[in-house]
């Protein structure tokens, strides 16, 4: 530790400019937070719960945009507005990238209630907004709350979107403080005071997030709002949030491949592209690898020991990408420096950075094998390596599979990691995106945006898919169950 | 015969809770054994003890004469040769019929194999379903696999947990005669759990009724249907009309008049008496001291109330003499009672 010591970290720490970017941090996650919820929850009430035509519609475009990183939409909104920077650009496009996820969990909490409750309380009295806050609002809360964290943590630890649109963050500062100077003690003070509000967050969102309601899936039924008067503000609401978060990127990326595809070096793109695919074979696989192993553990022998492994496990996942890879170089420069700057080093960004995804996706169709499989199985004279062998991967081989494709592809698109820590001369489809934004080269960087969105939009589609499912298997299964 | 299982003096705990305490049961070869029990008596916590699934606190399991759990011993599920069939039977869902029933006979040759699995099919009578996927099978089919697997690798224990819970009543009936044929006719010693007291007595050679973490009767089904350890079993299988008596040289005196006890009892002692309502008999007696005041028909027999001068009891008659609302009739006692000193 001769590179830096306390002393000067604790002075770094307590600099005027780290109150700014700590003002700054705060102030956007906060207000991307709560702008995520109102408009995921709002677009999740209007299509779970209403019954204005063209719901369908609206719960599509109300997902879509997570087909779009959001560096892409930083990139398609200063491509298409020149001035197009600070707080206020910072804000919508991270709502932009947040409200969805907040609109599919907020959806399935709505679809999951039962809508009779609602009914019984009208019948006893309670007016719109009573309901809503007795009898709606409680059923939804936390899924509303942990929607509005999870954009709070993607906004503080959002890296590609802040630095395009110049908007000063930490993870923006901290790749300034990286790059600029030898002296990397200001970048890892920064990193730590990073660190210490993701984990803020991550303590005070159990208490308020509030108690899990377990609804009775039996008797689910939906009865539809009707408006009234209130129908065209909400199709208007609806219809305007569609136009910016979606038309408007699409637009700009339309607009700049035009030129962009007519001038672009083809071998340059297909060269980022096998990187990209390269780097997320390589990441999938060993986060797959490693994923299934976990997952098996913490579905299948729970103890306290995997519990705690599955706790700290979520706790990685919520530290910035920045912050892992800097960790990363630090750490590679004192105890491997062999392993700096090469692909290796990368791999292991990434499975760290996506384990946690990779384990969440497997344990769902882990944990879907019913568990008595396994003990037949036993009964039967079969020890544990053959049961996985012979039932539990016949079984939730598919979605284990579908897990493994969805990790490599987030893996595709991650930047701050790849930036930092790639061999030199190697580019992707995302630091190349970067490289051409920095110098305003828009055209240039048009073919990567595009890219990005298509292999962007797979996950995306996936996922939409697989909440939409999840509530209609959870249904099947109680049906089989009572 | 030889003790196929033998529990000693079984604990188990469930966060916080005693399910079993100080439990002991020995099964002989061949035998049909019933844990008879309400839900949440800890029938297939025991149950998951035996096979292994689960290791109890305290105590000792012998299975086939040989120790499988005890001091420092504890023998995993795959190695007791245990067979089990679930409650909703859970066939693997992605192997057919065949493949699933030959799931544990992966030690035999393909031939060998093949041709236990026809012996189990024609023995489950389920021949020509080889091919069939889990979710073309009907309940009934459903549970018959399930228990030819069980069977596949001549297991020398089955347990049965509640295998027909989940069927209509008279595929119930039916298939829990074909389980009983099917079991008896393989020879293997088999247990099964249930709450259903009609199931217990009609299946097995010897029931256990599983009470407090314990058994608190263990005997064959007509021992434990006539002659109840104590008034609460007695209530516990089917109806029983509680009275209070005295015992006055060798009878017991009651609101019903003298009435013979079944058991030793001692002058002076009192006492409750339990009768089953089909050991009354109604006579029809314009001048009788009951009146019929409530009567439920069930086409084979009916629920008759009778309201005497100090109680009120229910018999059961055959259904077409029962007597109707309002009749007076005389009551009598058929046989003899269970007396239990208070």
């Amino acid at each position: 530790m001769t590179e830096f010591g306390a002393d000067k970290v604790i002075a770094n720490v307590f600099r005027a400019r780290s109150l700014e970017l700590l003002a700054n941090s705060v102030l956007l996650a906060a207000s991307v937070s709560i702008a995520a919820v109102a408009v995921g929850g709002f677009q999740a009430w209007l299509t779970a719960r209403t019954s204005i035509k063209g719901r369908a519609v609206f719960a599509i475009l109300a997902a879509l945009p997570l087909a779009m990183p959001s560096y892409v939409t930083a990139y398609s909104f200063t491509a298409l507005f020149g001035g197009f920077k600070g707080f206020f650009a910072a804000w919508l496009v991270l709502t932009i990238g947040t409200a969805p996820y907040v609109y599919l969990a907020v959806s399935a909490a709505l679809i999951r209630s039962d809508a009779a409750t609602e009914e019984v309380a009208r019948s006893l009295g309670s007016g719109r907004w009573r309901v809503f806050s007795r009898v709606t609002w409680p059923t939804i809360r936390p899924a509303a709350v942990s929607g509005g964290l999870l954009s709070a943590l993607y906004s503080l630890s959002d890296f590609g979107a802040v630095s395009i649109l110049s908007f000063d963050t930490f993870t923006r500062a901290i790749y300034g403080a990286y790059r600029s100077s030898f002296d990397r003690s200001g970048a890892a003070s920064l990193a730590a005071i990073l660190v210490v509000l993701t984990v803020l967050l991550l303590i005070v969102e159990p208490m308020l997030r509030g108690k899990e309601i377990n609804t009775d899936a039996r008797v689910r039924r939906s009865s539809q709002i009707q408006l009234g008067w209130f129908t065209p503000v909400a199709v208007a609401l609806a219809s305007a949030w569609a136009f910016v978060s979606l038309a408007i990127p699409t637009f700009s990326l339309i607009r700049w491949n035009q030129t962009g595809l007519s001038q672009v070096d083809l071998g340059e793109v297909t060269r980022a592209l096998i990187n990209s695919i390269g780097y997320a074979f390589g990441g999938g696989l060993i986060a797959v690898v490693f994923g299934f192993a976990v997952a098996i553990l913490t579905v299948r022998w729970r103890s306290k020991v995997t519990v705690a492994f599955d706790r700290t496990m979520w706790l990685t996942h919520a530290v910035p990408g920045i912050v892992v890879a800097l960790a990363l170089v630090f750490l590679s420069n004192r105890l491997l420096p062999q392993i700096y700057q090469t692909s290796t080093l990368v791999l292991i960004a990434y499975l760290i950075l996506f384990l946690p995804n990779a384990i969440a996706a497997m344990q769902t169709p882990i944990s879907q094998a019913p568990r008595a499989l396994d003990e037949i199985a036993a009964s039967l004279g079969t020890s544990r390596l053959q049961t996985i062998r012979r039932v539990l991967i016949p079984i939730a081989g598919p979605g284990i599979l579908a897990g493994a494709a969805l990790v490599s592809l987030s893996v595709l698109k991650e930047l701050p990691a790849t930036l930092l820590l790639r061999e030199t001369g190697v580019e992707t489809l995302a630091t190349r995106l970067w490289n051409e934004t920095s110098v305003s080269a828009y055209a240039a960087a048009a073919p990567y945006a595009l890219l990005l969105v298509v292999v962007a939009g797979l996950p995306a589609w996936l996922l939409n898919r697989q909440v939409r499912q999840s509530v209609r298997f959870d249904l099947n299964s109680r049906m089989e169950r009572e | 015969m030889s003790t196929v299982l033998s529990l000693q003096s079984i604990g188990k705990a469930i966060a916080g809770y005693q399910i079993l305490q100080n439990l002991s049961l020995d099964v002989q070869e061949h035998e049909f054994v019933a844990i008879l029990g309400s839900s949440g008596s800890g029938k297939t916590t025991l149950l998951r003890l035996i096979s292994g699934f689960d290791s109890p606190d305290s105590g000792d399991i012998q299975i086939g004469g040989q120790p499988v759990f005890g001091k420092g011993l504890n023998v995993s599920a795959e190695q007791r040769r245990v067979g089990y069939v679930p409650q909703d039977a859970a066939l693997f869902p992605h192997l057919s019929v065949a493949k699933n029933i030959e799931f544990g006979l992966n030690k035999l040759s393909a031939a060998q194999r093949s041709e236990r699995v026809s012996e189990l099919l024609k023995l489950v009578d389920l021949v020509g379903y080889e091919d069939r996927m889990p979710d073309q099978l009907s309940g009934g089919q459903r549970h018959r696999v399930a228990l030819a697997r069980a069977l596949a690798p001549k297991p020398q224990l089955i347990l049965l947990d509640e295998p027909f819970s989940s069927l209509d009543a008279e595929l119930r009936v039916r298939l829990r005669e074909d389980v009983r044929n099917v079991i008896a006719k393989t020879g293997t010693t088999a247990i099964l759990v249930t709450h259903d007291q009609e199931e217990a007595l009609s299946i097995a050679s010897r029931v256990a009724v599983l009470r407090d973490g314990g058994f608190a009767q263990i005997g064959n089904p007509s021992e434990i249907y006539q002659a109840p350890a104590d008034v609460e079993m007695a209530t516990f299988l089917g109806d029983s009309v509680i009275i209070n008596g005295v015992i006055k040289d060798d009878k017991v005196v009651t609101d019903l008049g003298l009435l013979t006890p079944l058991n030793k009892v001692a002058n002076g002692a009192t006492g409750r008496v339990a009768i089953r309502p089909e050991n009354f008999y109604l006579q029809p007696n314009p001048k009788g001291e009951g009146e019929v005041i409530g009567r439920q028909y069930f086409g084979h027999d009916a629920l008759v109330e009778v309201k005497l001068p100090k109680l009120v009891i229910q018999a059961r008659a055959n259904g077409p003499f029962a007597p109707e609302i309002g009749m007076k009739v005389t009551v009598w006692v058929r046989g003899q009672v269970n007396f239990y000193t208070d």
